[in-house]
C-alpha cells in the first residue's frame, strides 16, 4: 500500500495519502486524539460556560450561543439577545455544531500530487503552502493573467478583506447569490425609486398571497421569518391567511390556507390576471395610487389588454373563479402583502410589487418597507463566472475557492474540472472536504464558524440595521487557520502591491475596525434583549443616543460579548418619501410574461411526447449551501414528513404515477434528454399531473463519510448542462 | 406538584424541524445511516408525520413526541416498571433496569419508542460533543422523549442555589428553546398563571389520539380560525 | 412381556441412524449457538427487526411453541379424565412435548430480549399490570406442573428399568424412582396423584395460552385487541398440539417399530380429533375476521387489508390453506383420514398454525396506528438460524429423551392388557374417573 498511491477514495476512508510518508489521516488522528484529550482528558466534564458566536451556515447570521463543556461546544441554542433569531436556530443552525465536530474535516494544507480531482494528497506545512500560493500569484503578475475568487454572497469587513485581497492580486471577485432581498432590490427599486432592498412585515399582514415564496422555509432570513410567520399566524391581532402559489406541495404549500399549483414561468401571469381585476373592478388602493401612481395609466392599459381572467385561466390553469376570488381576498383584506420567492425571475418579481403598488402595501404596516441599509455595490454573480469557465470561455490562471458553495449551485462541478486544465492553481479556502477540495490542487483550510471571528452584515429582513460581531467560541480543533491572517501571509510572501492592500494582521484586527467605526456612528447600541431594544429605540427616535459605554474599548467589548451591534431605530416612510421625490411609480412593462408561460406548456415543447413532464427542481431548505456538507442529523431530515431520509425524493401526482403503475414509496427513475436519475416517490394529491418535483440533493460522492452516502447525485439529470426549470423529463419505475 | 405539559401549535409550526436536531444533539441521539434508516432504525424522539387531526382536510405536519400520558399503556405493560409515570408526569425510562423486551414499544399507540438495536456510535472525534447531562444509551434497551428531564434537574439546582422556587420558564426543553416560530411552548398545565394552562384549555386544543383514552400531556393547538 | 420388551429396547439401545441425525442436529443447533453468540455480541441488531416491527420470528416461534405445548399435557388429561382407553400409547410422547417446547418458548423470549443479561430483572423489579409478568407466572407454574405430570406417571417406568440395567443408569435409575417398589399403597398414591394433577393441569393449560394471547390483547394495537383473543389462542394452541402429537407419534412409531402399540385407530381417533378442532379454529378466524370487517374501523381494516390481500396476502391464504382447507378435506373423508393422510394433515396444521402465529405478530406491527413510517421486516440469517436451532434442539432432546426412558408408558399399556394381573389399577381409575 505505501509504495502505490491511493485512491481518492482511500484517501476519504483514512483522511489522506501516503505519498510523502506521514499519513494526512495520521496527522489529523494526531491531532483529533489531541483535541479528544483536551475536551475529555485530566480535568473531567462540568464545567460549563456559553459563548457567542454566528451562524454561518446562510446569510441571517443568526446569533449563537454555544453550550460549552470544559471548553468543548456540546450544543448551539440561539442567542437571545440577537435581534435577529432572538434566542431561536433552524434546523441548519442547529446541526452546524457538527460542521464543528465532522470527523472528515480536512486536517491541516495539502498539496495535490498528480492529477487534479484523483484524490492523492500529500500533507504540507503552512509555510510551503503560503509560499506555493505567493509564488503562483506572483507569476499571475498582478492581474496580467485571469485571476477568479469565489465566495458565498456577505457583507462586512471581512468579506471586504477577501476582496481587497483578491482585487490586489488582480482578481476578479464573485460571489454566489444568497437568495436574499438583495435579490428582490433591483425589481423594487425600479418600480419605486429608493435605493435599499425591500423588507416584508409577514407578522403584521393579514392576508398574503405569496408567489413561491418559501415563506415557511428559509425565506430571505430563516429564523426571522419564521417567527414573523408563527406571529402572522397567531399573533396579538387576527390570525393571517396565506395563499401559496407553487408548482410543488412544499411545507409552506402544507401549511397554507389554499394551495395553488401553479408553475413558476406562469405565477407572473396570475399576478397580472389578479391586477388586472383589481384595476377592472377598482378594488386598489386609489388613495395611494392617486397620489403616487405615476405611470399607471400605461400599465394599466397593457395590463386590462393582456391579461384577462380568460386568458390567464387558460394560460395558468387558474380557474377564472379564483383568480377573481384571490384579487377580492387581497383587495378585502386589512393589511394585504404579497410575496416572492428570492430566486424568481425579473417578469415574477415585477408583478409582485406591482400588486403590492396596487393595493397600496408599502410603507405600511404589514407591507413591504425598505431596508435601513443601502443594497451592496455591485455583486458579481459567479454561477454566471463559472459557467464561462465550464463553457471555456475564460481560463483563469488561479481560482481561489472561499467555500463549495458555487460549485453547489452549478450543475455540474465535473464539467468544470475540464475547463480548468489550463489553471495553474484551484486552492481551497474551505475547511470542509467538499466540492471545492474535490477538484482542488491546494487546500488552506480556514477556521469553521465556531473557531472565526465575525463581522458579518446579516442580510436583511428586519426593521433594523446589525452586524453581527463575535470571537472565537471555542479553540481551533484542528491545523487550520484565520482566513484574514492567512491572506496577509499570502500578501506578504507574494510582496508588493499585495502586502500594502493588506492593513490587518488577522480577522480582530479587521473586526476591531469595525468595532471602532461603530463606535464613531455614535448611535445604535450592542445586541440586547426586547425589553432594553425597544427603550433604545424610543430614545434614538427622540433624537437621543444614550452612550453604551464609555469608552471604544468597553463598547467592542460589550458588543463583542452580546454577539453583535444593532441600530434598532427605524424611520419608516422612505418607499413614499422617493417616491414623491419622482413622478411616482414607475410600473415595468406587463407584456413578456404571458408568451413566457405559454412557452412553457409542455404542448409547445420539443420532444413532448418522450419527455411529457415539466421537472420542478427544488433544493430541499434543510440542505447549507456554504457549510459542511456532512451533516447526518441534516440527512435524515430529508423528504419528512414522508419518510424519504437518506436520498433524493420526487412528487409526484398519484395520477401520474399510476400511469407508470408507480407507489408510493417506490423508486422512480426520472429521464431528461441529457440524463437519469432514481429517487424515492412521493405521491401528493392535486399536484398537477403535467409536473414532477424533484429534491434537489447533491450528492459529494467525494465527500466526507455522510455526505458520500447520499444517493444518487441528482445533477446528473442534467447531464453536462444546467438543471434549469425547462427540462422536460418522463417517469418509470426503477 | 407540577404537572408538565407540552403546547404545540400547528398553526405556528413550519415543519422545520429544527426541533428534531435540537433534540437528537441534546439527548445523544445515535445518528443513522441510508441503510439503518431503510431498516426502520433511525434513532429519533421526535419527528414530523403527516398524521390526520380534527379541523383539517388532508394530512397535517405534526411533530410527534412522546405524549407523556396521563394513562400511559407502555407504562402497563413493562414488566419491570422501567418505565413509568413520575410524580410530576413525565413518562420515564430507567435504562439500566430495562430488560429490552420492547412490549411497551408495541404497546405505545403513537409508536414514539425507539430501542438502542446496537451499540449506539459516533466518530471518536464527535466523542466530545456528547452532552454530559444526559447518559448515552447502551444497546438493548428502550428509549424515548424524556421531556428533557435533565433539564428540570438543572433547573432545579439554579434555583435552588439562587434560594428561590422554580419559576415558569426555568425549565425549557430543547425542542422548545429552538422553536423558531414559537410554536412550541412548555410548562406547569396546574399552574393557572404559566400560559400553556389556559392554552390547553383552550377551543384548538386537542390531543392526538384522545380518544384512546391515554390523556396525553402534549396538547396540539388546531389550525385554522 | 412383549411390549416390555418392545418399548424398552429402543430406550436400551442405539443405532447408527440415531447417530446420524443427532449429529446433523447437533450441528444445525451449534450452527445456531454461533448465530446467538452473534447476537449477543452485535445486539437485536442481528435481527431483521426495526420500528415499528419490534417483534418478529422470535415472538411467532415464542407463541407457536408455547402452543404446541398444549400438545401433551392438556390433551393427555382430558383423555385421563374421560378415560379414553386409546390414548395409553401417546400420554407419554405428548406430554414430553409439552415440557420440552416449553423451554423453547421461555427460551424464545429470551432470545427476544435487548438485555438477556438483565431477566431477573422480572422477577427482581416485578410489575404486576404487566401482562408479561403474568405469562413468566402462568408459564413457570404450567412448567412444574407438567414436568410433574410427566414425571409420576415415569416412576413405574423407572423402576422397571432400574431393575433391568446396570452401570450408571442404574444408578440414575434408582435415584429418580424415588424408592418405588410397586406396593399396593404406593401405587394408590400414585393414581390419586395423577388423577389430582390431571384435573389441576386443564385450568393452568388454558391460563397459559389465554395469557400469552393477552400479552396481545391487552394492548390496544389494530387486531391485537380483541376480546375472543384468549380462547382463540387456546383453540390455536390445542389444535397445533394435536397436530404434534400426531406427527410426533408417526415418527416415534416408524423409528422405533411401535406399530403394534400405535394403531390406525389412534390416528384415526386423533384425527378426529384434530378435524373438530380444525373447524372450531375455523369459526374463531371467522368470527375474528368478520367482526374487524364488518365494524371496518380504519386502523384495523388496515391490517385486515394487509393480510387479506395486501403484504402478508400469501402468508395469510397459506394460513388458510395448512390450517383449515387441507386437513379439513384430507380428515372428513374415511378414505384418507389414514394414517399417512392423518399425518400430513397434521404437519399441514402445524405449518399452518406457524404461519397464523405470525400473520397475527407481524401484520398488527407493520400496520401501526400511528402515521410513522414502516419498512419492510424479512428475518435476518440470525433468526433463521435461531428458528432452526430450536427446532433442532427439540428434536435432539426429544431423541435423548427416548434413549433414557420408555416414550410409551408401558405400564399404562399394560393396564389396559386384559390379562393384568394388577388389580389395583381398575380402583385408580374408578377414583379418578369418579
Ligand atoms: N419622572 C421623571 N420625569 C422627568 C424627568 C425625570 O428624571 N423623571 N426628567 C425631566 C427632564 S430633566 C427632562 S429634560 C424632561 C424631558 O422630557 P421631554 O422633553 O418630554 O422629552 P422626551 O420624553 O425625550 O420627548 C421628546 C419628544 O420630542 C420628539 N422629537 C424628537 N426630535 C424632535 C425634533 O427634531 N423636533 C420635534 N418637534 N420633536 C422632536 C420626540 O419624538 C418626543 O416625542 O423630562 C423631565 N421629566
Ligand atoms: N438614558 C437616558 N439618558 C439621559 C436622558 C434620558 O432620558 N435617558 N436624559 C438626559 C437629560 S435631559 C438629563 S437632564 C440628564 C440628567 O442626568 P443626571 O443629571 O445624571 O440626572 P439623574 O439621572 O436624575 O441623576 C441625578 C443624581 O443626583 C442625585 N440627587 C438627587 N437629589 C440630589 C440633591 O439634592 N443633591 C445632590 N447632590 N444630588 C442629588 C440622584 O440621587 C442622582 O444620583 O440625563 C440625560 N441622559
Ligand atoms: S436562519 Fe441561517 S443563520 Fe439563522 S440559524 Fe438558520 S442557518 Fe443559521
Ligand atoms: S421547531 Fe417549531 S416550527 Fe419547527 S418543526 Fe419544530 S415545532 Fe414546528
Ligand atoms: S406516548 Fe407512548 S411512550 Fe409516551 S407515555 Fe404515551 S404510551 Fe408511553
Ligand atoms: S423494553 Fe424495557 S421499558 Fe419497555 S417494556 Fe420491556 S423492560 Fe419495560
Ligand atoms: S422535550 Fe426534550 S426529549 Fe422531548 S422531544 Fe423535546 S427535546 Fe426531545
Ligand atoms: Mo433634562
Amino acid at each position: 500500500m505505501s509504495d502505490q498511491p491511493l485512491s481518492r477514495r482511500d484517501f476519504l476512508l483514512f483522511g489522506g495519502a501516503t505519498l510523502a510518508g506521514i499519513t494526512l489521516g495520521e496527522l489529523g488522528r494526531r491531532q483529533l486524539a489531541r483535541a479528544d484529550e483536551r475536551a475529555a482528558g485530566g480535568r473531567g466534564r462540568g464545567l460549563e460556560s456559553w459563548a457567542t458566536s454566528v451562524c454561518r451556515e446562510c446569510p441571517a447570521a443568526c446569533g449563537i450561543r454555544a453550550r460549552l463543556m470544559d471548553g468543548v461546544p456540546v450544543k448551539l441554542e440561539g442567542n437571545p439577545l440577537c435581534p435577529i433569531s432572538r434566542g431561536r436556530l433552524c434546523a441548519k443552525g442547529q446541526a452546524s455544531l457538527e460542521s464543528y465536530f465532522d470527523p472528515d474535516r480536512l486536517r491541516g494544507p495539502a498539496r495535490c500530487v498528480g492529477k487534479r480531482g484523483e484524490g492523492k494528497w500529500e500533507p504540507i506545512t503552512w509555510d510551503a503552502a503560503v509560499a506555493l500560493l505567493a509564488s503562483r500569484l506572483r507569476d499571475a503578475g498582478g492581474g496580467r493573467q485571469p485571476v477568479l475568487a469565489v465566495a458565498a454572497e456577505e457583507e462586512g469587513p471581512l468579506a471586504e478583506a477577501w476582496a481587497r485581497f483578491w482585487t490586489a492580486a488582480g482578481a476578479r471577485v464573485v460571489w454566489t447569490r444568497a437568495a436574499t432581498a438583495a435579490r428582490l432590490g433591483p425589481s423594487f427599486q425600479a418600480l419605486t425609486g429608493v435605493s435599499a432592498d425591500p423588507l416584508f412585515d409577514l407578522e403584521r399582514a393579514s392576508y398574503v398571497l405569496s408567489f413561491g415564496a418559501p415563506v415557511v422555509e428559509d425565506w430571505l432570513s430563516g429564523v426571522w421569518t419564521q417567527r414573523s410567520y408563527g406571529r402572522f399566524r397567531r399573533g396579538s391581532g387576527a390570525r393571517g391567511r396565506l395563499v401559496q402559489i407553487e408548482p410543488r406541495r412544499s411545507m409552506t404549500a402544507r401549511k397554507a390556507d389554499e394551495w395553488l399549483a401553479v408553475h413558476s414561468d406562469r405565477q407572473a401571469v396570475l399576478a397580472y390576471g389578479i391586477a388586472y381585476v383589481l384595476l377592472r373592478e377598482n378594488r386598489v388602493n386609489r388613495a395611494f395610487l392617486d397620489e403616487l401612481g405615476g405611470d399607471l395609466a400605461a400599465f394599466e392599459r397593457e395590463v386590462a389588454a393582456n391579461y384577462t381572467p380568460d386568458d390567464v385561466a387558460s394560460a395558468t390553469g387558474v380557474p377564472v373563479v379564483t383568480v377573481l376570488r384571490l384579487a377580492r381576498e387581497l383587495a378585502g383584506a386589512a393589511r394585504p402583502l404579497a410575496v416572492v420567492a428570492a430566486d424568481a425571475d425579473r417578469p415574477l418579481l415585477d408583478a409582485v410589487f406591482a400588486l403590492n403598488a396596487l393595493v397600496g402595501a408599502f410603507d405600511r404596516a404589514g407591507g413591504v418597507a425598505c431596508a435601513p441599509r443601502g443594497p451592496a455595490a455591485d455583486v458579481e454573480d459567479a454561477t454566471a463566472a463559472l459557467r464561462d469557465v465550464a463553457a471555456g470561455r475564460t481560463h483563469p490562471s488561479i481560482l481561489a475557492l472561499r467555500d463549495a458553495s458555487a460549485l453547489r449551485a452549478l450543475a455540474s462541478p465535473r464539467n468544470l474540472e475540464g475547463a480548468l486544465r489550463p489553471t495553474d492553481l484551484v486552492v481551497s479556502f474551505s475547511p470542509f472536504l467538499d466540492e471545492a477540495a474535490a477538484i482542488a490542487d491546494l487546500l488552506m483550510p480556514t477556521h469553521t464558524a465556531l473557531e472565526s471571528w465575525h463581522a458579518t452584515l446579516p442580510a436583511q429582513a428586519v426593521a433594523l440595521e446589525a452586524v453581527a460581531i463575535a470571537k472565537p467560541a471555542v479553540e481551533p480543533l484542528l491545523s487550520t487557520k484565520d482566513a484574514a491572517a492567512l491572506l496577509k501571509e499570502v500578501a506578504v510572501s507574494a510582496g508588493e502591491p499585495l502586502a500594502r492592500a493588506c492593513g490587518w494582521k488577522a480577522s480582530d484586527d479587521v473586526v476591531h475596525g469595525e468595532l471602532e467605526r461603530l463606535w464613531a456612528l455614535r448611535r445604535g447600541a450592542p445586541y440586547a434583549d426586547l425589553y432594553e431594544t425597544e427603550w433604545v429605540r424610543q430614545l434614538e427616535k427622540g433624537g437621543w443616543w444614550v452612550a453604551p459605554a464609555t469608552s471604544s474599548e468597553a463598547f467592542a467589548a460589550a458588543v463583542v460579548e452580546a454577539g453583535g451591534w444593532a441600530d434598532s431605530y427605524f424611520a419608516p416612510g422612505r418607499v413614499r418619501e422617493a417616491l414623491g421625490a419622482r413622478p411616482g411609480l414607475r410600473f415595468a412593462s406587463p407584456g413578456v410574461a404571458l408568451a413566457k408561460a405559454a412557452a412553457v406548456h409542455p404542448s409547445a415543447r420539443v420532444g413532448a411526447a418522450e419527455y411529457p413532464l415539466l421537472l420542478a427542481a427544488f433544493t430541499p431548505a434543510l440542505l447549507n449551501d456554504r457549510g459542511s456538507p456532512n451533516q447526518p442529523a441534516l440527512f435524515e431530515l430529508l423528504g419528512q414528513p414522508d419518510g424519504a431520509a437518506w436520498t433524493a425524493w420526487a412528487e409526484l401526482s398519484p395520477e401520474t404515477a399510476r400511469a407508470v403503475s408507480v407507489e408510493a414509496g417506490a423508486r422512480i427513475r426520472i429521464v431528461s434528454p441529457r440524463g437519469t436519475v432514481e429517487a424515492v416517490a412521493v405521491l401528493v394529491e392535486k399536484m398537477p399531473a403535467d409536473t414532477v418535483a424533484l429534491a434537489l440533493v447533491p450528492a459529494v460522492p467525494g465527500g466526507g463519510r455522510w455526505a458520500r452516502r447520499i444517493a444518487p447525485d441528482v445533477r446528473r439529470l442534467a447531464g453536462e448542462g444546467v438543471l434549469g426549470r425547462d427540462l422536460m423529463v418522463r417517469v418509470t419505475r426503477a | 406538584m407540577a404537572r408538565w405539559g407540552l403546547i404545540v401549535d400547528l398553526d405556528r409550526c413550519t415543519g422545520c424541524q429544527a426541533c428534531v436536531v435540537a433534540c437528537k444533539h441534546e439527548n445523544n441521539v445515535p445518528f443513522s445511516t441510508p441503510e439503518t434508516a431503510a431498516e426502520g432504525r433511525l434513532m429519533t424522539w421526535l419527528q414530523l408525520v403527516p398524521a390526520e387531526v380534527p379541523g383539517r382536510a388532508g394530512a397535517a405536519v405534526l411533530p410527534l413526541m412522546c405524549q407523556h400520558c396521563d394513562r400511559p399503556p407502555c407504562v402497563d405493560v413493562c414488566p419491570t416498571s422501567a418505565t413509568y409515570l413520575n410524580p410530576e408526569g413525565i413518562v420515564a425510562q430507567v435504562y439500566p433496569r430495562c430488560i429490552g423486551c420492547r412490549y411497551c414499544t408495541n404497546a405505545c399507540p403513537y409508536a414514539v419508542k425507539v430501542f438502542t438495536w446496537t451499540k449506539p456510535e459516533w466518530p471518536p472525534a464527535m466523542a466530545s460533543m456528547m452532552n454530559p447531562d444526559v447518559s448515552v444509551r447502551p444497546k438493548g434497551v428502550v428509549e424515548k422523549c424524556t421531556f428533557c428531564h435533565h433539564r428540570l434537574m438543572l433547573a432545579r439546582e439554579r434555583a435552588r442555589s439562587a434560594g428561590r422556587d422554580l419559576a415558569p420558564g426555568d425549565y425549557v426543553p430543547a425542542c422548545v428553546q429552538t422553536c423558531p416560530a414559537e410554536a412550541l411552548l412548555f410548562g406547569d398545565l396546574e399552574d393557572p398563571h404559566d400560559p400553556v394552562a389556559p392554552l390547553a384549555g383552550s377551543a384548538r386544543a386537542f390531543r392526538f389520539m384522545e380518544e384512546l383514552g391515554t390523556r396525553p400531556k402534549v396538547v396540539y393547538l388546531r389550525e385554522g380560525e | 412381556m412383549p411390549a416390555e420388551h418392545e418399548i424398552l429396547e429402543p430406550v436400551l439401545t442405539t443405532g447408527p441412524s440415531f447417530r446420524r441425525w443427532a449429529l446433523g442436529l447437533a450441528a444445525v443447533v451449534a450452527w445456531a449457538a454461533i448465530a446467538w453468540s452473534w447476537q449477543l455480541i452485535h445486539g437485536l441488531g442481528a435481527t431483521g427487526l426495526g420500528r415499528p416491527v419490534y417483534w418478529g420470528l422470535y415472538i411467532t416461534n415464542f407463541v407457536f411453541f408455547i402452543g404446541v405445548s398444549h400438545a401433551g399435557t392438556l390433551i393427555s388429561a382430558i383423555l385421563r379424565i374421560v378415560q379414553a382407553e386409546w390414548r395409553r400409547p401417546i400420554t407419554r410422547m405428548a406430554e414430553v412435548i409439552t415440557v420440552l417446547v416449553l423451554f423453547f418458548g421461555v427460551g424464545n423470549v429470551l432470545l427476544d430480549l435487548g438485555r438477556p443479561d438483565r431477566a431477573l430483572n422480572v422477577i427482581l423489579h416485578p410489575h404486576l399490570r404487566s401482562p408479561l409478568l403474568w405469562d413468566v407466572t402462568s408459564i413457570s407454574v404450567y412448567l412444574t406442573a407438567s414436568s410433574v405430570y410427566l414425571f409420576l406417571p415415569l416412576i413405574p417406568d423407572i423402576a422397571l428399568l432400574r431393575d433391568r440395567t446396570g452401570g450408571w443408569r442404574h444408578r440414575l435409575y434408582a435415584r429418580l424412582s424415588l424408592g418405588w417398589t410397586g406396593t399396593p399403597q404406593q401405587w394408590h398414591r400414585l393414581e390419586r396423584t395423577i388423577g389430582v394433577m390431571a384435573i389441576l393441569v386443564i385450568p393452568i393449560a388454558i391460563s397459559v395460552h389465554t395469557v400469552v394471547s393477552w400479552v396481545f390483547a391487552m394492548t390496544i394495537q389494530p387486531m391485537w385487541h380483541s376480546t375472543i383473543f384468549g380462547p382463540y389462542f387456546v383453540v390455536g394452541a390445542i389444535f397445533s398440539g394435536i397436530a404434534a402429537i400426531i406427527t410426533a407419534m408417526a415418527i416415534v412409531r416408524k423409528v422405533y417399530r411401535l406399530e403394534a402399540h400405535l394403531k390406525p385407530i389412534h390416528f384415526n381417533n386423533l384425527g378426529l380429533l384434530l378435524l373438530v378442532m380444525a373447524c372450531l379454529w375455523l369459526y374463531f378466524t371467522f368470527a375474528e375476521y368478520l367482526t374487524t370487517w364488518y365494524a371496518h374501523d380504519p386502523t384495523e381494516i388496515a391490517v385486515f387489508d394487509a393480510k387479506f390481500s395486501g403484504r402478508f396476502a400469501p402468508y395469510f391464504w397459506a394460513m388458510f390453506a395448512f390450517c383449515f382447507v387441507i386437513p379439513f378435506v384430507i380428515l372428513a373423508n374415511n378414505r384418507t383420514r389414514t394414517v399417512s393422510g392423518t399425518v400430513v394433515a397434521s404437519i399441514s396444521v402445524n405449518i399452518g398454525m406457524w404461519l397464523e402465529r405470525l400473520t397475527i405478530v407481524v401484520p398488527s406491527l407493520s400496520n401501526p396506528r400511528a402515521p410513522i413510517h414502516g419498512f419492510r421486516y424479512a428475518p435476518s440469517w440470525v433468526e433463521w438460524s435461531l428458528m432452526a436451532g430450536c427446532f433442532a434442539a427439540f428434536t435432539l432432546l426429544y431423541m435423548g429423551f427416548t434413549k433414557l426412558f420408555p416414550i410409551v408408558s408401558i405400564w399404562e399399556l399394560e393396564e389396559a392388557a386384559p390379562k393384568t394381573p394388577t388389580d389395583h389399577l381398575g380402583q385408580g381409575m374408578v377414583e379418578v374417573g369418579g
